[in-house]
């Protein structure tokens, strides 16, 4: 008996969901009506962030405040977990950019937390590996990037 | 994932890091990471929070920043070297005087070195989200024997633009 609307993924695949989602988030609510395409979400992540927008349908309005200090105190429930662990790291990386692009910022906290959490004591060469990623430092600079930032290590 | 992801995404997932040394780490994955931690870890060297105790290393690297006149005044055990690779001062956010003036007294500035940091934030035009002094008026008013704090006091004046 509820409204549903009608979001169509860049893919082109169709999504009836509940109005009440969209009523929570003010870009998918601004997506309602005629032009319900999102051109830079796929249909598989749609899925994704759709399915998440359903299980937290009901959760109490969103307060956020704008501070943008750190923030180590923010916890991940266990559906939330649970629903964040079966993705790939291709997925996840593609939720953060959707909850960022459809401004649904508790999925862009938890997918934003999941990195972090990767990333979190590993060593350096740890995180390399765990992203791919390679060293373009010159000795120099890496020797200088350590001294002049010496002092973060031992905390 | 440098590809995919703009500075502010390394942002707002670097927040959620809870040590600077996990902070450290990143910044030396490579220059990409580097820069987008930078900002991050230099916000707060001298954190506003009770149970953070702040390493006096990090002065050696301020100390770069100060005119070399001043230079002449530094006990000859610290070793400067620049210039450095970023623009550390511009990323101040939160500020405890007491825990800098600590720092600084660690590490043996005098009055006229400290009063050199002090400008090195004030030149740059920082706004500070949140800064602290109630330490240093709490222990004045017991009479502490904190010389160099209620020396280079007065000077604190010339960096009111830091506040918002």
């Amino acid at each position: 008996e509820n409204e549903t609307i009608t979001l169509r993924s860049s893919d082109g695949i169709e999504f009836h969901i509940d109005a009440r989602i969209a009523n929570r988030y003010t870009l998918l609510n601004n997506w309602n009506g005629e032009n319900a395409s999102l051109p830079n979400v796929t249909g598989k992540v749609l899925e994704k962030v759709l399915e998440w927008c359903e299980h937290h349908i009901n959760d109490p309005p969103l307060n956020y405040d704008n501070d943008d200090s750190r923030r180590r105190n923010f916890e991940i429930d266990d559906w939330d977990e649970n629903f964040i662990n079966c993705v790939n790291q291709d997925m996840l990386f593609e939720i953060i950019l959707a909850a960022n692009y459809l401004d649904i910022k508790p999925l862009l906290d938890i997918g934003c937390k999941t990195v972090a959490n990767m990333i979190k004591s590993k060593s350096l060469e740890e995180i390399r590996s765990t992203f791919n990623i390679v060293n373009d430092f010159t000795p120099e600079e890496e020797e200088a990037i350590r001294r002049e930032n010496e002092w973060a290590d031992d905390q | 994932m440098d590809q995919k992801f703009s500075p502010e995404y390394f942002g707002a997932i670097f927040r959620f890091l809870p040590t600077n040394k996990d902070l450290y780490s990143c910044l030396l994955v490579n220059k990409y990471w580097a820069t987008c931690a930078i900002p991050i870890l230099w916000e707060a060297p001298f954190r506003i929070s009770d149970n953070f105790i702040p390493s006096p290393k990090v002065i050696q690297t301020y100390l770069a920043f100060i005119p070399d006149r001043a230079i002449s005044n530094l006990d000859r055990g610290l070793s400067i070297n620049r210039p450095p690779l970023f623009d550390y001062p511009s990323f101040l956010k939160e500020f405890s005087y007491d825990r800098f003036i600590n720092a600084a007294v660690a590490n043996n500035c005098c009055k006229d070195v400290i009063i050199e940091l002090l400008k090195i934030f004030s030149i740059r035009d920082t706004k500070l989200r949140r800064f602290k002094i109630h330490d240093y008026l709490f222990s004045q008013y017991f009479k502490s024997n904190d010389e160099v704090a209620s020396l280079v006091l007065p000077y604190f004046s010339e960096c009111t633009s830091i506040f918002n």
